[in-house]
């Protein structure tokens, strides 16, 4: 017994390590004849046309069955905006009265997931950067990882790319750029007085910026290096972390924070809210535009 | 306003069905996109703007973009020339 799990081992560090096993090669077809059929009393009675059309029939009545359900569980549901919903408590109540006192931004939205919520909010994010990060790591491409085929197929592209009349492209571009940035940064720095804030903002930011990348590909690249992407990606992760510690630890000992809630209605007012939605909506442009680029060419 | 919301609704649930019985997947694709802008003007009718900004950019911007690039990657986009040069070697 023993031995039979180191010999398993073995052959599992060596099937790690890269080694060629030496089972022999099982192509796609004897693999399906091989494994068990899910309906083999049907495989026995229908010919491979009439079965692919019961697999069709199954999964549309499937999808049929799960629409019904979630139809069903609607009409449940207590009606939009209605007084006796379960949503009508005390909480909501404060959250609308006194917001704009005690957090000072006009759009309740931002201070609920920034302020009353903050802590969700950023385990939330941290979740994010994590999941960015590990997509990052995915779809890395450097000298050990890159086949030949892979750089025949970089160097079509490029081919391609240098080929392409994009005379349309690059005039529709240069008109709608500077509306598409300026709608960006208006959405980040109003996310406190207005609908908008991090996320939304750093989303329409990373649109333009792909855009901008289509048209004219160098002048991206040219400050939209890996150097410049980690350092503006930490820097607003950093400053997003120690902010929020500072909110957590003045709001939960009852302290007086430096940082006071301003007049509502004025850009520079709603304490923390403002730099936290620049600095969220930095890392979301930088983390939307790296997700292109690292799923286009493999690196920034 | 009322007809502009049912025209959304059933245009919501026409994009949806067509979007799983386009043989093409570029089109479900383009299909797709054009149910996130729909959702995204819904969004606003239901007095969520937070939500229609976010579904416009993300849901129909960059989502495009990424499924359009793995399309691309999979060679799954008709008459371009990796698509051609795919072929002839197999």
């Amino acid at each position: 017994m023993t031995k039979n799990i180191k010999e398993r081992w073995r052959q599992f560090a060596a099937w790690v390590n890269g080694a060629d096993s030496d089972t022999p090669v099982v192509t796609p077809e004897e693999k399906r004849a091989a494994r068990p059929h899910p309906l083999r009393f049907l495989h026995g009675m229908l010919s491979e046309k009439n079965e692919m059309r019961v697999y069709h029939i199954f999964s549309v009545v499937m999808c049929l069955v799960f629409t019904g359900t979630l139809l069903l569980t609607v009409l449940y549901l207590p009606t939009f905006g209605g007084a006796g919903n379960p949503t009508e408590n005390e909480v909501m109540e404060r959250y609308v009265e006194k917001g704009i006192e005690e957090v000072g931004a006009t759009n309740l939205i931002s201070n609920i997931i920034l302020v009353y919520r903050g802590f969700d909010t950023f385990g939330e994010s941290c979740v994010l950067f994590l999941a960015a990060t590990c997509v990052m790591i995915l779809l890395r491409k450097d000298e050990k990882n890159t086949t030949a085929y892979d750089l025949a197929e970089r160097a079509e592209d490029a081919e391609i790319e240098s080929e392409e009349n994009t005379t349309v492209l690059r005039s529709v571009v240069r008109m709608l750029m500077p509306v598409i940035l300026l709608f960006g940064v208006y959405v980040l720095l109003n996310g406190h007085l207005s609908p908008g804030g991090g996320f939304s903002g750093g989303a329409i930011l990373g649109a333009g910026l792909i855009l901008f990348e289509n048209a004219f590909g160098e002048k991206v690249r040219r400050f939209m290096s890996e150097h410049v992407y980690h350092f503006i990606k930490v820097a607003a992760l950093y400053f997003y972390g120690f902010t929020m510690i500072y909110v957590f630890f003045t709001g939960a000992n009852g302290l007086h924070s430096i940082i006071g809630t301003g007049i509502p209605g004025m850009i520079f007012s709603a304490g923390v809210i403002m730099p936290i939605n620049v600095a969220v909506g930095l890392e979301v442009a930088c983390t939307m535009y790296a997700f292109y680029a690292f799923f286009s060419k493999g690196e920034l | 306003m009322e007809l502009f919301t049912i025209l959304l609704l059933v245009g919501l649930v026409v994009c949806a069905v067509s979007a799983s019985l386009a043989k093409n997947l570029l089109s479900t694709l383009l299909i797709y996109m054009a149910f996130s802008l729909m959702m995204s003007m819904i969004w606003l009718l239901l007095q969520a703007p937070d939500l229609a900004i976010t579904e416009a950019a993300v849901g129909a911007g960059v989502d495009t973009v990424l499924f359009l690039l793995t399309l691309k990657t999979i060679h799954a986009l008709k008459g371009t020339r990796s698509d051609k040069s795919h072929d002839e070697k197999h």
